[in-house]
């Protein structure tokens, strides 16, 4: 039996009247699994109660296999944790060194020498090897996105959690952070959220869909953009009866839904899934993507 | 450059079997020669080179070691939990400048109203509350939710930061306290009252409320008594004798005790 | 912004603003022969490591003391054999240059400070090597009296004496 690594049981999130959660099983385990949903879809909501950082309403949690309502347990899954948060928040005034060094000793390193080894392993991978004694307000945003991403693989966590981590960077830096995350060492067990499917279809092996608080789809990509097979279609101008139709480069219109007769079908792809998926419905509970 | 040194010359000065004077010609040449250097460094122990970089890159990179973590450790407290006080954001030359500020008005006021102790006894205690209501949390620790994903974020290092701000805010307080009109005992019965009010901040934010909350409400709760029994004692500072500290003592020790059997709230994530 | 043909100014200015790649390639362009120039004052080789790097980050810190007063090797060899004084007067660890190996005299004509100077290379070689240690010392290293006697371990009264002998007889030898 494959070990899980995360485990959710009906989870229940609620913040005041939004129900941010709402009835969550699911079970992850080792490799890449995408978390793919649009803003407000409950992805943040989810990273936060796998990290630890919140605690549900109602349902039940299981992480690395313990139990994070136990303290000790909650102490030991932190210890083999990594976790990339939505917005990570610095010191301005330390270096990067000095910040992913300060982390290193929330994580329990206090022998000196060993943890600036371990620092500056991190640094490496993370390519800041050359600014780690830089400040951080003097770093570049992708540069202080990669130096987040850095102190989360301090220790070599089992569990990896991102949290929207190519959010606000240009092409080149999302690609240089793919390439980080498919080239991490020792194989954790990846939790990466985002809104982007590119991030999706170039890392994750298994795709999980949410939105308005609730699983969509749980399965790998190619299952995913099976879903909307016979469902895409393209033609010459825009068609009303689509559900979303958008215009493509060569002029031709490229619609998703339900097609007539005849329409000229094409194969679809993820984006062309998630967006039947999620675009469609627009019932209360969802926001916009 | 009209000449340059031939490559058996280089071999001969790097393996020392060169005479004096030609190693003399050799090393004033290459002070002011940028090839003759590469050549140099082309026939170098690499080893070595890579070796004396790492060393010299770590020195450059590692974490700077500021006065107060120098103390810290002078004092023996380990190196990590130093540099946890130390990093406190609360400490910051900000914080202690108004700090500093409010004390120095608190002793002003104190020697104005000539006799009275008073108003400098009663805001001391606050001082080490108001630092420790912002000193975890979103708004003064911008590293609060990565933190608290640790596992030492939570209960020791609200306690580690608690304490610096605490020993902090005594000292300053205690510098201050020198000044006031009658220096004695009583420069020092602000004490108590200032250990009982803080861990009781942290006893009552070990419920749902905010820190900030419960140092409102602790603070708001010891200024009404303050006030009070101004008015209603017959002699002044009657809340800061020997039976009020008896008071706060018992008070800081039922606080601790609520602390600990409740320190696992700190470790559950329900606020961000 | 950093292209492969920086001046060592350059370079400097970079590791003013805290660019530690351009502290590396000053060290990649300087290490080799300070270590090896080094080595020929100080046979203990763990102390010449030590001072190479001592150096380089001296000029890390204090990259703004540089103010473009001639070469930087210059600059960079005045901050490093003032750390190995202070190295050696601290420890007091072997200060005595490495022997003197039995060699025949180089074949190649020699060039002294670019002025031709075979009679003065074969005058040198004529000095005892005490004699020719105080005038590398002084001539070549730039050492002031005192320096030169931490250098070499020996009361600055002596460097005097011997530095003064060294030039009667070199004069005496170039008559």
């Amino acid at each position: 039996m494959e070990q899980t690594t995360i485990d959710l049981t009906g989870v229940v999130k609620r913040f005041g009247a939004v129900h941010a959660l709402d009835g969550v099983t699911l079970g992850i385990g080792p490799g890449v699994t995408g978390l793919l949903g649009p803003n407000g879809a409950g992805k943040t909501t989810m990273m936060r109660i796998a990290a630890t950082v919140l605690a549900p309403d109602g349902g039940t949690v299981r992480l690395l296999d313990r139990d994070p309502t136990d303290a000790d347990d909650r102490v030991e899954i932190r210890r083999r944790l990594g976790y990339l948060p939505q917005e990570p928040g610095f010191y301005q005034r330390f270096t990067a060194f000095e910040f992913v060094d300060y982390v290193a000793i929330l994580k329990e390193m206090s022998d000196r020498r060993s943890r600036h080894e371990e620092v500056r392993r991190v640094l490496e991978i993370a390519g800041l090897g050359d600014v780690a004694n830089r400040k951080v307000k003097a770093l570049s945003g992708g540069m202080r996105r990669r130096l987040a991403f850095a102190q989360a693989l301090l220790r070599d966590p089992g569990l990896l959690l991102l949290d929207e981590p190519t959010a606000g960077l240009d092409p080149e830096q999302r690609l240089r952070f793919r390439e980080l995350v498919s080239n991490l060492p020792n194989r954790p067990a990846v939790l990466l959220s985002t809104h982007v499917t590119e991030d999706v279809t170039a890392l994750c092996e298994r795709v999980i869909v949410v939105a308005g608080g609730t699983v969509r789809f749980d399965g790998s990509t190619d299952a995913l953009s099976a879903t909307a097979q016979g469902r895409v279609w393209v033609a010459e101008a825009a068609d009303a009866r689509a559900v979303l139709s958008w215009r493509m480069g060569d002029g031709r219109h490229r619609h998703i839904g339900d097609p007539p007769a005849g329409a000229e079908l094409t194969t679809p792809t993820v984006d062309d899934a998630y967006l039947l998926m999620v675009g469609g419905a627009r019932d209360g509970r969802e926001m916009a993507a | 450059m009209s000449w340059h040194v031939q490559a058996p010359t280089i071999d001969a000065y790097i393996s020392g079997r060169i005479e004096d004077a030609e190693a003399f010609s050799v090393e004033a040449h290459v002070l002011a020669c940028s090839r003759c250097r590469e050549a140099l460094s082309a026939r170098d122990d690499t080893d070595r080179h890579e070796r004396i970089w790492v060393a010299l890159r770590d020195e450059i990179d590692r974490p700077r070691i500021g006065m107060a973590e120098r103390a810290l450790t002078a004092v023996g407290i380990r190196e990590d939990i130093a540099r946890l006080l130390a990093a406190t954001p609360m400490l910051r030359a900000s914080w202690l400048a108004a700090v500093a500020a409010t004390l120095g008005f608190a002793v002003l006021a104190s020697r104005a109203a000539g006799h009275d102790a008073l108003p400098f006894l009663a805001l001391a205690p606050l001082i080490p509350l108001a630092g420790v209501a912002v000193a975890f949390g979103k708004p003064a620790d911008p590293a609060w939710e990565l933190g608290l994903s640790t596992p030492t974020g939570g209960f020791t290092l609200m306690l580690i930061r608690s304490t610096a701000v605490f020993a902090v805010s005594v000292i300053l307080a205690a510098v201050a306290a020198v000044a006031l009109p009658d220096a004695g005992w009583s420069a020092a019965a602000w004490l108590l009252p200032a250990l009982a009010l803080t861990v009781l901040t942290l006893a009552v934010s070990s419920t749902s409320l905010t820190s900030t909350t419960a140092a409102s409400l602790v603070g708001g709760a010891w200024v009404v008594v303050v006030a009070v029994a101004d008015r209603l004692a017959d002699r002044p500072l009657t809340m800061f004798g020997p039976g009020a500290q008896l008071v706060f003592a018992v008070i800081t020790a039922m606080a601790v005790v609520i602390l600990l059997a409740r320190h696992t709230s700190f470790e559950r994530p329900t606020r961000i | 912004m950093r292209g492969p043909a920086m001046t060592d100014q350059e370079l400097i200015v970079a590791v003013r603003e805290g660019d530690a790649a351009a502290l590396r390639a000053l060290y990649d362009r300087h290490g080799a022969w300070l270590t090896i120039r080094l080595a020929r004052r100080c046979a203990d080789p763990a102390i010449v490591e030590e001072v190479v790097q001592d150096t380089f980050l001296a000029v890390w810190r204090g990259a703004t003391k540089y103010r473009g007063q001639g070469e930087v090797a210059a600059w960079i060899w005045g901050i490093a054999i003032r750390r190995l004084i202070d190295r050696l007067r601290a420890h007091r660890a072997t200060t005595r240059l490495p022997g003197r190996p039995d060699t025949e005299p180089s074949a190649e004509e020699l060039v002294l400070l670019g002025i031709e100077h075979g009679d003065l290379a074969t005058a040198m070689d004529r000095l005892s090597p005490e004699l020719r240690a105080v005038i590398q010392a002084t001539a070549l290293d730039g050492l002031t009296t005192r320096e030169a006697a931490h250098l070499l371990g020996i009361p600055p009264g002596t460097v005097k004496t011997r530095l003064v002998r060294a030039r009667r007889e070199l004069r005496e030898a170039l008559a």
